[in-house]
């Protein structure tokens, strides 16, 4: 009883699942920087 | 016109007069630490796919086994880390906690994810089927279920107080699942088999040497992974929160121009 297949299939949807959830973290603290960025300089503005 | 609301106490004055709270940068995995997880997952798989040895019986695919029981494993550890961030939110009211039970949630839930994934995929050529309502198979669906309300009362559940005070309640029942999954091979008649690592014989005590160091590697690599996610997780939450209260502090006084 090999079955290769079940093995790949295993093994490929369990890097895919983390490598997917890293990219959209990755993407979530890259888009939360650029609104803080923009808050910011509504927060400066505001204070002068 | 300034306003008269009490401080945040988690905000500090910036000083440009903008408020921020602790550094989220703090949180983030050091590139030691990730290259370090990097490298173990890397000598986990090989030594999945070319150390172990091949099992008589179930042949290749058993080696799905080594990312199957760390996963296990460490959603066990994330359920832990949940349970006792939930009890020290209760007890302290600390927002930090509740930002820990965020980010141990949400990361337990993609290795929860990883075992519901790969055990279908391991029973169905051993056991001939995709799924049974057996006892393990349930208990830890449940959880997986914990895990997903969790989240989903987090994305929509009403003000951040109240909702930080049901997810800890609900971090602490999730918690009460943990025996019945790890007991139910030994409570219930199963077609689950019955612990290898975590035996009354002592730890690892069913299985080969080889085998033992090989699932052991995988689970220092899904510790290790879990560790880096977790910390980049935490910064999310932390970046999030920074932006709701900067946010706050500028609807305090709508009257003025930007």
């Amino acid at each position: 009883m090999d079955n290769f297949w079940y093995l790949f299939s295993a093994l490929a949807l369990a890097w895919a699942v983390v490598f997917f959830y890293l990219v959209t973290l990755a993407r979530r603290a890259r888009d939360l920087k650029q609104q803080i960025d923009v808050v910011q300089a509504q927060l400066e503005r505001k204070n002068d | 016109m300034a306003s008269t609301s009490p401080p945040d106490p988690n905000l500090e004055t910036h000083p440009s007069g903008a408020m921020e709270v602790d550094s989220p940068v703090r949180t983030s995995p050091s590139p030691g630490l990730i290259a370090v997880a990097a490298a173990a997952m890397i000598a986990s798989l090989y030594a999945a796919l070319l150390y172990a040895p091949t099992d008589s019986f179930q042949g290749n695919v058993q080696r799905i086994f080594y990312t199957h029981v760390p996963a296990a494993l460490t959603m066990y550890v994330a359920v832990t880390l949940i349970f006792f961030a939930s009890i020290l939110y209760l007890q302290k009211r600390d927002e930090r906690w509740d930002e820990v039970g965020a980010a141990a949630a949400e990361v337990g839930a993609l290795f929860g994810t990883v075992v519901m994934i790969t055990g279908p995929l391991w029973a169905r050529p051993v056991w001939g089927t995709w799924w049974t309502w057996e006892a393990r198979l349930t208990s830890t669906f449940v959880l997986w279920l914990i895990f997903i309300a969790y989240l989903m009362l987090r994305a929509y559940g009403g003000s951040p107080e109240q909702v930080a005070r049901f997810c800890a309640v609900l971090g602490i029942i999730g918690f009460l699942d943990l025996p019945i999954i790890h007991f139910s091979v030994i409570w219930w008649r199963t077609m689950h088999p019955q612990p290898v690592i975590m035996t009354e014989e002592g730890l690892g005590a069913g299985l080969p040497g080889s085998m033992l160091a090989t699932v052991a590697l995988g689970l220092v690599a899904a510790l290790l992974l879990f560790t880096v996610l977790f910390r980049h997780r935490l910064r999310v939450e932390r970046l999030s929160r920074q932006l709701l209260a900067m946010r706050r502090s500028l609807d305090l006084s709508p009257g003025e121009d930007l």
